[in-house]
């Protein structure tokens, strides 16, 4: 494990799910930790009930040259990486109690860690913070919900890619990105291998950021491509089945 | 898991989400199939014992879309519908016109435009491609479809015009469904693919209703067919739920 180094400008606002423990190890992994952490936490209900999380028990797994744990809460790895952390009792990213707390906060870069399926509001955005966000898909080409899902049916592969969040959907400035082979185990996709492609991207964008000092970098064009929607579980099945479209006679 | 989830009763009601949806191998496909099966064999004893009419004439014209893809279909109901499509007047009204940019947009005449000029060979394909990719999104971000919407200047279909009259009409569910499923030629474009399982779902959640409505009947049996035929594409050689 690298030594730490902090991003004095980063902060990261998590939800307890399968990304955010994705994120927060591979972080810790590389030495790269943000100053910072928003945790949302659900005021009542069991965080396995949100978005993005599951109770069922997930081996550790290795991918991108990480190693992810997915049973260790955020809020464990975070500690133990020396993160400072605010518990925000809400999971609502565009509700007043994130915001106020966003506002708090002096650092100027946020890695949007949310419960799955959120998109951020101008209330947010307006902040005038940048959001970082890792989309689970390569971009431009695949934007929108589950894309890998479609990109293993279509091309036989995954990706993911960093981007700049704005009010559109998944259109925001590409930071970094990159291409996946279709997984030996595609039915982890959810809960493991996505998170991993999505956090291997993110480190590569902030190991950017520290060596250049800014995120005014652009890794590619993010203007055309097609938006998907949630896959039906008939698709998501065959996609993990080894179905896939086949060149139109 | 046993069985297939995603078609219980009520989903005009309470529309699913299909958000983090467990995973259920091999098994959960033949489950589809067999439900989806069981769905198109009711549609099919209902339809067969049905004389030609004019109120199949629409499903009629389309079976020619669903046979360029699937082959010649030789069953019962396909010889009622095809025999309601040659029954209709040739004075039929003509395939309604794409809405103009600020017109307010009326679901059930602009998908039987474009399922007809489909049908006729007369499409227009930039322009129905578009508006059939507009349908898909709406219902796709919405989960629900109304009679008619306010003009949009981007997406094409606006607010509803009338909020309360929501996601009742099984009929623009069917005709929705099988546009998506035989406008596009055999290759399968995802998006429109995964919006037509969506509404197969919504129909075969309302099965029960559907055999006293000849016209829904019949373009939802055509369009579970067409998803058949789809599906097995994508499927892998020897598949056990193909």
């Amino acid at each position: 494990m690298a030594v730490a180094n902090v991003l004095a400008n980063v902060l990261i606002v998590a939800a307890d799910t399968a990304r955010s423990r994705a994120y927060a190890q591979a972080m810790l992994q590389a030495g790269l930790t943000p100053a910072h952490a928003l945790l949302l936490t659900a005021p009542d209900a069991d965080s396995r009930a949100m978005p993005g999380s599951t109770s069922a028990p997930l081996p550790p797994a290795e991918a991108c040259g990480l190693h992810f744990a997915p049973a260790e809460p955020v809020a464990e790895t975070l500690a133990r990486a020396g993160v400072p952390a605010t518990v925000i009792a809400s999971t609502d990213m565009n509700g007043p109690e994130v915001a106020n707390a966003l506002r708090a906060r002096p650092e100027t870069i946020a890695i949007f860690s949310g419960p799955g399926g959120v998109i951020l509001r101008q209330g947010i955005l307006g902040l005038g913070k940048s959001f970082l966000h890792a989309h689970g898909g390569w971009l431009p080409d695949y934007k929108g919900s589950t894309t890998n899902y479609y990109s293993l049916l279509e091309q036989g592969e995954c990706g993911a890619s960093a981007i700049l969040m704005t009010g559109d959907i998944d259109s925001g400035p590409i930071l970094a990105r990159r291409r996946f082979p279709r997984p030996q185990e595609p039915e982890g996709l959810d809960y493991v291998l996505d998170p991993l492609f999505r956090a291997r991207v993110l480190l590569d964008a902030l190991e950017r950021l520290e060596r250049e000092g800014h995120l005014n970098f652009r890794e590619a064009d993010n203007t055309g491509g097609r938006t998907f929607y949630i896959m039906h579980p008939v698709l998501r099945h065959l996609a993990i089945l080894g179905g896939g479209k086949k060149p139109c006679a | 898991m046993t069985g297939y989830p995603y078609a219980r009763p009520g989903l005009l009601r309470q529309p699913a989400h299909y958000m983090y949806p467990p995973y259920g191998g091999a098994d959960f496909l033949c489950a589809w199939t067999a439900d989806r099966q069981r769905a198109m064999s009711i549609l099919e004893n209902t339809l067969a014992a049905l004389p030609p009419h004019a109120d199949l004439a629409l499903p009629g014209a389309c079976l020619a879309l669903l046979e360029a893809l699937a082959g010649p279909q030789e069953d019962a109901t396909s010889r009622i519908l095809r025999q309601s499509a040659a029954s209709v007047s040739e004075t039929a009204a003509p395939a309604s016109a794409l809405p103009e940019p600020d017109a307010e947009v009326t679901l059930a005449p602009l998908v039987r435009g474009l399922l007809l000029r489909a049908a006729s060979g007369q499409t227009n394909d930039t322009a129905d491609a578009l508006w059939l990719a507009r349908l898909a999104r709406k219902f796709e971000v919405a989960k629900r479809l109304f009679p008619a919407y306010e003009p949009h200047p981007l997406h094409g279909l606006g607010k509803p015009l009338d909020p309360d009259a929501g996601n009742q009409d099984i009929r623009l569910h069917a005709l929705l469904a099988v546009a998506l499923g035989l406008c596009n030629g055999p290759d399968t474009d995802l998006i429109r693919l995964n919006a037509q399982l969506k509404l197969n779902d919504a129909l075969c959640s309302e099965i029960s209703a559907l055999p006293g409505q000849a016209e829904p009947a019949a373009l939802a049996l055509l369009s579970l067919r067409a998803e058949a035929w789809r599906v097995a594409q994508l499927s892998p050689e020897g598949a056990p739920w193909r």
